[in-house]
């Protein structure tokens, strides 16, 4: 009977556990009882498994992963581009290495004498992927510095 | 050290045949998808110095990717290196950046 009713609130309960991450219990056993599969998306290449992932560098005693971008920067739409790429990158990696991992971002902008130093620039690239990825604006741990 | 590609779609494509299309567990190209939340859709192709070096066949697996991606699956491509979309008529400049 206690059974059937917990069963029965569950379901009539669902909205409140699909939006609760502080209900995660009662969403597992929800799950579980198959109440919330349907929320799944369906097409979602989040779900897929896109294999290997390789930074650019690794140092397992800091925990620190490097990416090095030496992509093109002298036009508007190449900077917005890298930088949504390395939000992604940064992200999808960020799921595969050592939780708390820091994550650091060289730009390689060697021979492109055109492209602004100005502070605005950087600030620009750590706005534009943090803002992006609450997990890295939380815990600060990216660094994004330049390469001349 | 990698070479970057980024693939950018205005609908959202059939991300499970694009992925048995595209996705070669062995291959030389690692790929990610991207979520901007901008309601475009974004797939992210990196290689890797070490496999620019150790896959004879990388420019056959990579013009094959970008076909795929350009022509069934309705993405643009953007090189970042080179800093230009991607077409029929720069393809060899492509090749000639990465493979010399």
């Amino acid at each position: 009977m206690c059974h059937s009713l917990l069963v029965l609130f569950l379901y009539i309960r669902e909205d409140i556990f699909d939006v609760s991450i502080e209900l995660g219990a009662s969403k597992k056993l929800g799950t579980r009882m198959g109440l919330f599969s349907k929320k799944k998306k369906k097409n979602s290449p989040f779900e897929l498994d896109w294999g290997k992932i390789t930074p650019d560098g690794y140092n397992s005693n800091e925990n620190k992963a490097l990416y090095v971008f030496n992509h093109h920067f002298l036009n508007e739409e190449s900077r917005r581009l890298s930088r949504i790429f390395a939000g992604g990158r940064v992200n999808w990696y960020s799921n595969h290495l050592p939780g708390n991992c820091k994550n650091e971002l060289l730009l390689d902008i060697r021979g492109q004498d055109e492209v602004t130093f100005e502070l605005q620039f950087q600030e620009e690239w750590g706005k534009g992927i943090k803002e992006k990825n609450t997990k890295l604006l939380e815990q600060d741990n990216l660094i994004v510095e330049f390469l001349i | 050290m990698s070479y970057n590609i980024i693939g950018i779609a205005e609908k959202e494509p059939n991300w499970k045949e694009l992925h048995s299309d595209v996705f070669n567990p062995v291959g030389a190209i690692e790929m990610f998808p991207i979520d901007q939340g901008d309601g475009k859709f974004y797939l992210g192709l990196s290689i890797p110095s070490k496999n620019i070096e150790t896959h004879p066949n990388l420019w056959q697996q990579l013009e094959e990717v970008i076909n795929q991606l350009r022509n069934k699956h309705g993405f643009q491509v953007f090189d970042l290196y080179g800093g230009f979309y991607v077409d029929q008529n720069n393809l060899a400049e492509l090749k000639k950046q990465l493979i010399g």
